[in-house]
């Protein structure tokens, strides 16, 4: 047995002080003007099933337990109450409690959990009028694939930097292997090659070639030994690995480009308000963390009890909103990393010149000094940590005077050491071979970068090979089982379009993933002999609204299997009289086994609402209600439907002449209508529009006479018309304001709303009701209700 | 089985019977997923790096 809400018990909540229905397992059909309450209604099924309200999640200020208690209340006195069937069980929601329903209700209450049993006029639009992306969001969250999108998302992103670390660690070696070619004068493209350009080098200069880099030492030694003897070997070898040393800038060209791009990036989250939403993603994120891990049930800050599932789903909501500017905040501290790696580096090259050139007694480099107290590299790396925290803004200007009062530095220690090694009194042949040595050493410190470089590389593209693996295979196996349910689903939709838009068009309703787009979907449909068209391009406002019915009540059928509820609030607005009659049979006939919940602001659609439920013999199984108005202190004034015959003949009752007189006239109008639709009577563009009884009455009766070809009709048809017309003139006394209302009696009135009634009589199916119809293609004038038992059934001209 | 299942399902499949594809690393995002922590950078980098670091 379907699962059924009973009743509903709503308390402080939105413009509802206090509000109990008893829907006894019925379908529920609201009307209610703009601002009395009806979505209040919705929402309290809303927040009963997921623990808020979507249209008031995401946006700054606003919130459920903000906007959620009624004005007068406190969020603790908000209550929502359902009683299921079978089983008669009762469950409620507050702020602080969450239902827990017993196994018989637990799919239930699961399946409808994500919201996604209510379409809201503006949800329309995000099945076709939004971008692809944000189509796919709107019904990945009816697949139950959303949580889906959120790994592929990330693995995705781990890819991407695994892509740019390997781009950066390739340009790296590239940047090093063009270093070791100028050294070296030679093109250099591996570290194999190194040893043989050097020895290159040494045999013109005639010099001993090495082997490998473990002789480079050795090497070095031997040929130091030439120079000025062995006596004074350890201190040119000293100074000469100094200079060798020295030989490489402090600090690289792209150092200052790179802090003022950093600057550029800081600057703007620097900002009162972009720092608050930064912490508040951070809180946001620790928060999700916590609950998740721990399995909290209570609010970890408040102590409040919460439902986890749904405070996880608020917190993922919200995050995303905030998104964008954690990520720039992370580039940033990405961005950060090198550039203190690079002072620390440079902090650390000093110091280890230090420790060399104290090895030689009675040398002072009085530029080396200065070096080691150098702000830009004790205080720098600080300054750069607490900017990218968003602490303190870049002072650029300051850090680009240390930066060249640093590499001035630097080039003056080279010039003291090199002065050094002048007081020794060496050759220009000496020289030379000094100048050897060094290069021989930095080529080996380069070839021992690049390698290590090249093992890195290594390992990153391997990392980026199974990221790329993982990616394609999650997305692939995601993509292959959407577009499966896609293809499935397709047929549904078209069907249920067929049955809104019958003999149009408008063919081939196709779902489909975008190519090369990550989680998008374009919808195109075959119209007018066009294959493959955006429906937007073709198709009216109310076709597109029509469209995206469609596509909601196919997936929730075949998603929310076991939520037998659908709540469909005001989402008819543009849709035409003729259509709107088929969305009756669209709901009534397809949906029946569902536990509908319709409201509009219409009333013209509540008639029709109505009308169909008899016609699909599904009276007894509606709850029909109309909101007369609201207050604040009281909520929405509802009446129980009552049937317009039924209420024509209370305002009869009770003597209210020109109530019965105005609602008998819009009846009457309303079945002239039904008639010239029903009968595809021809009849001028102005009359249709101008839709009074004057405009519409002749032509109805025009078409019914010259049509049905059977005289008993055609005769009832006469006398009902006739004492129609003769009875007309009293409704129009009493609803046009005329002066001579006074004059026509209660009597007269229900003349009129009888003769009314007459004509509808004619009109309509003598077993169900319905109002007959003519089919062009079998020339019948019949039932059009395919459930009728007994239609009636007349031949035409 | 639901759809997320099915998807998850036939994506350690494919990971499976893709030539070359480390045990370690797929194993890895199996526990991941039943730990609730597939949908994070850091732990799948953490996966990732298993093959480089323990040479399986």
């Amino acid at each position: 047995m379907a699962v059924k809400i009973k009743s509903i018990d709503i308390h402080a909540f939105r413009g509802i002080p206090e509000l109990y229905l008893p829907i006894e397992g019925k379908n529920l059909l609201i009307r209610g003007e703009n601002g009395t309450g009806k979505s209040s209604i919705v929402e309290a099924f809303e927040f009963f099933f997921t623990g808020s309200i979507s249209h008031l999640e995401g946006t700054r200020g606003i919130s459920t337990s903000r906007h959620g208690p009624h004005i007068k209340y406190d969020a603790s006195d908000v209550k929502v109450s359902i009683a299921f069937d079978p089983g008669n069980i009762c469950l409620t929601r507050t702020f602080e409690t969450h239902p827990k329903p017993p196994i018989l209700l637990s799919n239930y209450l699961n399946s409808a959990r994500s919201g996604t049993f209510i379409l809201k006029r503006s949800q329309i639009l995000e099945f076709i009028a939004s971008q692809p992306a944000d189509r796919f969001r709107a019904l990945a969250s009816i697949i139950g694939v959303e949580p889906l999108d959120e790994i592929e998302l990330e693995m995705m992103r781990v890819r991407d930097e695994l892509e740019g670390e390997v781009r950066v660690k390739s340009e790296s070696v590239q940047r090093l292997l063009v270093a070791l070619s100028s050294d070296l004068q030679s093109e250099i493209q591996a570290v194999d090659e190194v040893i043989p350009a050097l020895n290159r080098i040494l045999e013109t200069a005639n010099l001993p070639l090495i082997v490998s880099f473990n002789d480079v030492e050795a090497h070095a030694q031997k040929m130091l030994k030439v120079v000025k003897g062995a006596s004074s070997v350890e201190l040119i070898s000293t100074l000469n690995l100094g200079l060798q040393q020295i030989r490489e800038t402090i600090i690289s060209d792209q150092f200052i480009p790179r802090m003022k791009s950093l600057s550029k990036k800081v600057e703007p989250l620097l900002q009162e308000k972009a720092r608050v939403k930064l912490r508040l993603s951070e809180l946001l994120d620790n928060s999700r963390q916590i609950i998740k891990e721990e399995e909290l049930d209570t609010c970890p800050v408040c102590g409040q009890n919460i439902d986890r599932e749904s405070v996880l789903a608020i917190i993922n909501q919200r995050m995303e909103t905030l998104q964008a500017l954690s990520e720039r905040a992370s580039n940033i501290r990405k961005e950060s990393v090198p550039l203190i790696a690079e002072l620390n580096e440079a902090k650390r090259r000093i110091s280890g010149l230090v420790d060399l050139l104290s090895k030689v007694d009675g040398l002072e480099i009085v530029s080396l000094s200065e070096l080691t107290l150098s702000k830009i590299l004790n205080e720098g790396p600080a300054l750069i940590k607490k900017a990218s925290d968003l602490q303190e803004p870049i002072l650029l200007g300051e850090i680009q005077e240390q930066i060249t009062l640093l590499e001035g530095l630097w080039v003056a220690v080279g010039k003291e050491i090199k002065g050094a090694l002048d007081k020794i009194g060496l050759t220009e042949e000496e020289k030379k071979l000094l100048d050897v040595v060094r290069l021989i050493g930095n080529a080996k410190e380069k070839a021992t970068l690049v390698s290590e470089a090249n093992s890195e590389l290594q390992r990153l593209k391997l990392n980026l090979q199974r990221a790329e693996e993982i990616y394609n295979s999650f997305s692939g196996s995601k993509k292959q089982k959407v577009a499966q349910i896609y293809e499935e689903i397709q047929a549904d939709i078209q069907h249920y379009y067929s049955i809104l838009h019958p003999d149009e068009s408008h063919t081939d309703i196709e779902l489909k993933l975008s190519t090369g787009q990550r989680a998008s979907t374009e919808l195109r449909m075959r119209s007018f002999g066009r294959e493959a068209e955006d429906p937007r391009g073709l198709t009216s406002e109310g076709h597109l609204d029509s469209l995206g019915l469609c596509i909601f009540m196919a997936f929730v059928r075949s998603f929310n299997q076991e939520c037998s509820l659908i709540i469909l609030d005001d989402v008819v607005t543009t849709i035409d009289s003729r259509h709107r009659s088929r969305i009756c049979d669209l709901l009534y006939g397809e949906f029946n086994n569902y536990q509908l919940v319709i409201t509009t602001h219409d009333g013209i659609w509540y008639q029709e609402l109505q009308t169909a439920q008899r016609t699909y013999r599904l009276d007894s199984k509606f709850l029909n209600l109309e909101i007369n108005g609201w207050e604040i202190d009281t909520g929405p004034k509802i009446d129980n439907y009552l049937p317009r015959i039924d209420n024509i003949n209370n305002k009869l009752r009770v003597n209210d002449k020109t109530g019965a007189a105005n609602d008998s006239r819009q009846y009457l109008e309303w079945i002239l209508k039904q008639i010239i639709l029903g009968m595809n009577a021809p009849i001028p563009i102005g009359n249709w529009l101008g839709g009074t009884v004057k405009d519409l009455e002749p032509h109805a009766k025009k078409r019914l006479l010259s049509l049905v070809d059977d005289n008993d009709y055609i005769k009832m048809v006469i006398e009902a018309f006739d004492q129609l017309e003769r009875t007309v003139p009293f409704g129009n006394l009493l609803s046009h304001d005329n002066i001579l209302a006074e004059q026509v009696s209660i009597v007269e009135v229900e003349t009129f709303f009888k003769s009314v009634d007459a004509v509808h009589l004619v009109v309509s199916c003598q077993e169900c009701g319905a109002v007959l119809k003519y089919f062009r293609d079998t020339k019948e004038y019949r039932c059009p209700n395919t459930r009728c038992s007994n239609p009636s059934l007349m031949r035409t001209n | 089985m639901n759809i997320q299942e099915e998807i998850l399902s036939s994506f350690f499949n494919m990971l499976s019977e893709l030539e070359g594809f480390p045990d370690s690393i797929l194993k890895r995002l199996v526990e991941l997923w039943k730990e609730g922590n597939l949908a994070s950078k850091s732990h799948i980098r953490e996966a990732i790096s298993r093959e480089t670091q323990d040479g399986s």
